[in-house]
C-alpha cells in the first residue's frame, strides 16, 4: 500500500531527512520551495539568465549528492545558497581565465576611475518608486566587474564577514576590503542620478 | 592628505569589522573631519539601498522543466523510491512470480494433456501377435475356424472390419 505524503505541509527539516533517505519527491518539494531564491542568487552573481539557470540546477544536483553532509547546523536554504555561491565563483573563475583582462579589472587594485571622485553627499530615496529603484540598482550592479559584484553580493545580501568572503573568493581580507570599498564607490557614482532625484523630492 | 586606506578603515567601522578601541578612535576622527563624514554617509547609503532592494527573481522557466533537468542530473540514484513504495514493490514481487509459475504450470499441464490424448488415439488398441488366437478372440470377439480347414473368419463390428483367411491346400487344388 502506498502512503500519500503531503510534502507541501512538511517543513524543510523533515523534507531534508526524507530526501537523505532517497525520497526524490521530498527533494523536489525543496526545489519547488527555494528555486527562486537559488536562481536569484546565481543571477545576482552571474548577471546572465542562462548561466544562472545552469548553475542553479547544478547546485541542486550537488546538494542532492551531498545531502548526507547536511546536519542542520544552518538552515537548508543557507546551506543551498553557499553551494550556489561556490559554484558561481567557480564558474566566474573559469570564465575569467578565458577572457582578456578588462580595463576595469586592471584598475581594480589601484581603485579605478572612481578613486579620483570626491565623496558624494547622500540623501534618502523615500519618494522613488520601488520597482524603478530596483531596476536602477540592478543595472548598476550589472556594470560592476565580477569581483566587485561578488564581494558586494556576499557582503550585502549574504551578510558575510570579510573573513568569510576572503575564504570563498580565495583572496586576502585586505583584497576583500579594497574590492568592497571600490564596489560601493562605483555604485554610488552609478546611482548619482538616483541620489539627486531623491534629494529633490 | 586622505588616503584610500583611511576610507577603507571608515568602511570597516561601518561593517563592524573594527575592534572596540579602533572603532571609538575612528568615530572621534570622523566627527572632526567633514570629508570622512561624507565618505561614511555615502558608504552607508550605498549599502542600505542595495540591501533593501535586493531583487526577488522568479525562475524564468517552467518549474517542471527545471526539475526534470535536475532529476536527469541526479541520475539512477535519484530514482530511489520512497520507503513505502519500495516496501510495496518487495511485497508484490513474490505474487508476480507465483502468478507466472502458475501460468507456466497450466500451460505445461495442458500440453501434456493434449499429447496424452493424441498418443492414446494413435496407439493400436492392442498389439496382437499374428497367430495368437486367444488374443484375437479377446479383442475381436468372433472367430470362426471351419473344421478340417486352416481357413478362418474374423468379424469385428467395433472396427467395422471383417477378415477372411482361406488356406487352400495345394493337394486339394490339384
Amino acid at each position: 500500500m502506498t502512503v500519500n505524503v503531503d510534502y507541501e505541509s512538511e517543513d524543510d527539516q523533515t523534507l531534508v531527512k526524507s530526501a537523505q533517505k532517497g525520497d526524490t519527491s521530498a527533494f523536489q518539494e525543496l526545489v519547488n520551495r527555494h528555486k527562486d531564491k537559488i536562481y536569484g542568487r546565481a543571477f545576482s552573481m552571474l548577471r546572465n539568465e542562462e548561466d544562472a539557470l545552469d548553475v542553479s540546477q547544478e547546485a541542486w544536483i550537488k546538494a542532492w549528492q551531498r545531502l548526507y553532509q547536511f546536519h542542520g547546523n544552518a538552515s537548508f536554504v543557507t546551506w543551498m545558497t553557499r553551494i550556489t555561491i561556490n559554484l558561481c565563483l567557480d564558474f566566474l573563475r573559469k570564465k575569467k581565465r578565458r577572457q582578456i583582462d578588462s580595463f576595469e579589472q586592471i584598475n581594480e587594485e589601484s581603485g579605478g576611475v572612481e578613486r579620483q571622485l570626491p565623496p558624494v553627499i547622500v540623501n534618502p530615496t523615500a519618494g522613488l518608486e520601488r520597482a524603478e529603484l530596483r531596476e536602477k540598482i540592478d543595472l548598476a550592479l550589472e556594470k560592476l566587474s565580477y569581483e566587485h559584484r561578488t564581494v558586494m553580493v556576499l557582503h550585502e545580501f549574504e551578510e558575510m564577514e570579510y573573513k568569510q568572503i576572503a575564504k570563498h573568493m580565495e583572496c586576502s581580507i585586505g583584497t576583500v576590503m579594497s574590492r568592497l570599498f571600490y564596489a560601493r564607490r562605483k555604485m554610488a557614482v552609478l546611482l548619482t542620478g538616483l541620489r539627486k532625484e531623491s534629494s529633490l523630492k | 592628505m586622505t588616503q584610500d586606506s583611511d576610507y577603507i578603515q571608515i568602511q570597516s567601522l561601518l561593517d563592524g569589522e573594527l575592534s572596540a578601541g579602533d572603532a571609538d578612535k575612528m568615530r572621534l576622527e570622523i566627527s572632526e573631519n567633514p570629508e570622512w563624514k561624507n565618505v561614511l554617509d555615502e558608504l552607508k547609503w550605498t549599502s542600505e539601498i542595495v540591501r533593501s532592494n535586493e531583487t526577488c527573481r522568479i525562475l524564468p522557466v517552467d518549474t517542471e522543466f527545471y526539475w526534470l533537468q535536475i532529476a536527469r542530473g541526479i541520475g539512477p540514484v535519484g530514482i530511489v523510491q520512497p520507503a513505502d513504495s519500495h516496501k510495496e514493490s518487495t511485497v508484490s514481487m513474490p505474487l508476480v512470480w507465483l502468478k507466472r509459475c502458475l501460468q507456466l504450470g497450466a500451460a505445461v499441464l495442458l500440453f501434456a494433456g493434449i499429447m496424452m490424448f493424441l498418443d492414446q488415439k494413435n496407439e493400436p488398441r492392442n498389439a496382437i501377435a499374428f497367430g495368437d488366437t486367444e488374443a484375437i478372440l479377446n479383442e475381436f470377439g468372433e472367430l470362426e475356424i471351419p473344421e478340417g480347414n486352416s481357413s478362418f473368419l474374423i468379424q469385428s463390428p467395433d472396427n467395422e472390419m471383417t477378415v477372411v483367411w482361406i488356406d487352400y491346400q495345394m493337394d486339394s487344388m490339384e
